[in-house]
């Protein structure tokens, strides 16, 4: 998979392309939006990161340009700007997402693999990972055949671990997909913290294999290995 | 033209004008009065004159002629017929004869006549007595009233300039002693400025409106310097609360590089630092929420929600947090309460408010949210606890930013300090207002109040 990304600020550029290869993709940069424009009109992309504040012709502009000229590459815009009326300028200009800096990298991946994923994604509803099954439709999760007690949110927390599976989950992300808040705020951030031991207690407490990994200061992960 | 001058000028042009008038009013009554007065005396001297020539005239005829040579009575005349019969020596050497038959027809009337450059008053009347009518003519002179009026105008005269420049002296001196205050006022409030605040307009002991405006202006003088005072705090506190975890991430960063350490130890200290940015992070998102906030950034978007569902979804978010502290929430609602407000920042509010009563509860106790109507018909929720309370200098700050009431505790519960500010900010522009009542050691009641006409 190769990734365009359009960043001026060296420092994130160089971030983000260590952050990306390290995850196995195929890194691009570019510092300007010419620059950008040029190298997704000669080469192939399966995706462009976007920043909107470049120098010389701004992110906005590169948009609509390429939009204009019928490229579909999926485009995530990256902005210190996160007005509303930013979002929606960004979006209507032809991106695909949108994230606010400073955002956490989890969450871009995340972003990355919803984008990369759409249009060829199966719903599946029976999610499997070592001897943890959860199924979707029934509501019912196991763990070495023995039912797991657990409340709505941890269910849907759960879940939203599996759909990540191998991949780490941030609070913004569970904020956002599982608790439906927009706002990160203290309070929600101790939710999140609380219900997670509470999960790691039923799903993991009885069992010699820990499956769910807190990372400090970035978030959480269901299986794969430590990075 | 008059705004151009000093209120000193205008006062004491005012008050001249002023003075004068009434002097003008006055004088013009007095003389007006004093010549009635005189005429007035005239006219009964002739009246008698008249009754007492009528009366010789009746009885004893011949002393008429003694009178005509020696007075009492000065000026008059007596014909029969249209032939003097007797007239008085002065009215014969003023040639009045003339006059009187001049204007024969007024019975009864007083006359004013000039007469060879005298003003004479006069008055003619007829007389029957069986055989006879006589025509009487009684006058008197008006030099002595023409004299005491033209004194009397030439006082006046002499006395308007004279009382216009005195009026407009006093004038000045007394606007000079009324200004004097605002002088002093005008000088110290010249002083006043950013670096002594504290300083106060010298109030005057009487309960006059000058000491009434220089309250009023230590009053102002007071809310700015408490508001000054708050911004000072808070740029303290903010660059306190930043620092502290900038300097985290230095220090765990600083003695990360400096241990020869395995991977594990590099990892603790960067997740660490990545903690500590992640507080940062929200600091400044909070702040940055309220300074928009203050410039009025923020759109709300009004509908009409129920409090008590609010109150419902807030509870089941945080059900968890008292759940670890074993603690009960109760939440009593009889119906819905349906209000027009933003939902977003209410229900924020409301979800920093009950944070802040399971963080500041003990374990085991039992918080109560009660939603409904007051008799007044507003709407309110109430967030009741059994906590450690606020005390009475605490609670008039505690919705500052930043302002924790202990320090050492909040900072191991957590928060940024801006959660209360944002509640306040999040109902006040809902048109609402956060009431409390609370005990030390005893427990809080926060109430967040909706006004009447926020329901439909």
């Amino acid at each position: 998979m190769r990734i365009l990304v359009v960043e001026d600020e060296k420092k994130i550029a160089g971030a983000l392309k260590n952050g990306l290869e390290a995850e196995g993709y195929q890194v691009t940069t570019a510092s300007s939006g010419e620059d950008g424009y040029f190298c997704l009109t000669t080469e192939e992309y399966d995706l462009m990161l976007l920043d909107l504040m470049l120098p010389g012709r701004d992110g906005i502009e590169i948009l609509t340009t390429i939009r204009s000229q019928g490229i579909t590459t999926p485009i995530l815009v990256l902005t210190g700007r996160d007005t509303v009326e930013d979002r929606v300028l960004g979006l209507d200009s032809g991106a695909d997402d949108y994230l606010v800096k400073p955002f956490a990298f989890p969450e871009l991946l995340a972003r990355i693999r919803l984008l990369l994923r759409r249009g060829n994604l199966e719903p599946q509803h029976l999610l499997k990972i070592d001897d943890l099954e959860v199924d979707l439709l029934s509501h019912r999760a196991v763990r070495s055949r023995l039912p797991l007690d657990l409340t709505v949110k941890e269910f849907e927390l759960l879940a939203y671990l599996l759909l990540n599976q191998g991949h780490i989950v941030s609070r913004e992300m569970l904020a956002k997909d599982v608790w439906q808040v927009c706002e990160r705020s203290t309070p929600l951030d101790n939710v999140i913290d609380v219900s997670m031991a509470r999960l790691r207690r039923k799903v993991d407490g009885p069992f010699e294999k820990k499956l769910i990994r807190t990372l400090r200061g970035v978030g959480f992960c269901l299986g794969g290995e430590p990075q | 033209m008059t705004s151009r001058l000093g209120i000193r000028a205008r006062f004491t042009l005012l008050y001249g004008a002023a003075l004068i008038a009434t002097i003008l009013m006055v004088s013009g009554g007095i003389y007006f009065f004093v010549q009635r007065a005189l005429v007035g005396q005239i006219e009964n001297h002739l009246r008698k004159d008249f009754a007492t020539i009528q009366e010789y005239l009746r009885h004893d005829p011949a002393s008429l002629f003694k009178i005509a040579n020696h007075g009492p009575i000065l000026l008059f005349s007596i014909r029969d017929n249209g032939q003097q019969l007797i007239a008085s020596d002065n009215w014969n050497t003023a040639n009045l004869e003339q006059l009187a038959a001049e204007r024969p027809a007024a019975e009864n009337k007083f006359i004013v006549q000039q007469h060879y450059g005298v003003s004479y008053r006069l008055v003619n009347s007829s007389m029957s007595i069986p055989g006879h009518t006589y025509q009487i003519s009684v006058a008197h002179d008006e030099k002595s009233i023409r004299q005491t009026m033209k004194t009397l105008a030439l006082i006046i005269l002499l006395i308007l300039p004279l009382s216009m420049v005195l009026s407009l002296a006093i004038g000045y001196v007394i606007a000079g002693h009324v200004l004097a205050p605002i002088s002093s006022i005008t000088r110290k409030a010249e002083e006043i400025s950013a670096e002594n605040l504290s300083e106060r307009l010298p109030v005057g002991g009487s309960e006059d409106e000058l000491s009434r405006l220089a309250t009023v202006f230590n009053q102002t003088f007071g809310r700015i310097e408490d508001s000054f005072n708050r911004l000072k705090r808070f740029t303290a506190d903010a660059s306190h609360e930043l620092r502290t975890p900038l300097a985290a991430i230095r220090s765990i960063g600083e003695t990360a590089l400096h241990q020869p350490a395995g991977r594990g130890d590099c990892r603790e200290a960067i997740g660490s630092i990545l903690e500590e940015t992640d507080r940062l992070r929200q600091m400044i998102d909070s702040l940055l929420l309220l300074s928009r906030a203050d410039s009025g950034q923020i759109e709300l978007q009004r509908e009409t929600i129920d409090l008590a569902s609010l109150a419902q979804e807030s509870v089941e978010l945080l059900h968890v947090l008292a759940e670890e502290k074993h603690q009960t929430i109760r939440l009593s609602v009889d119906r819905s309460v349906i209000v027009s407000v933003d939902r977003a920042t209410i229900r924020q509010a409301l979800i920093n408010l009950l944070d802040n009563a399971i963080k500041y509860s003990p374990v085991e106790s039992v918080i109560t949210i009660t939603v409904g109507h007051t008799n007044t018909n507003e709407s309110y929720i109430s967030i009741i606890d059994n906590g450690i309370g606020i005390s009475q200098q605490d609670i008039t700050r505690i919705f500052d930013r930043f302002y924790l009431v202990d320090k050492g505790r909040s900072r191991e519960v957590g928060g940024t300090g801006l959660g209360l500010s944002i509640a306040r900010w999040s109902v006040e522009a809902n048109n609402g207002r956060i009431e409390i009542e609370s005990e030390e050691g005893r427990g809080s009641d926060f109430r967040i109040v909706f006004p009447a006409s926020n329901v439909q």
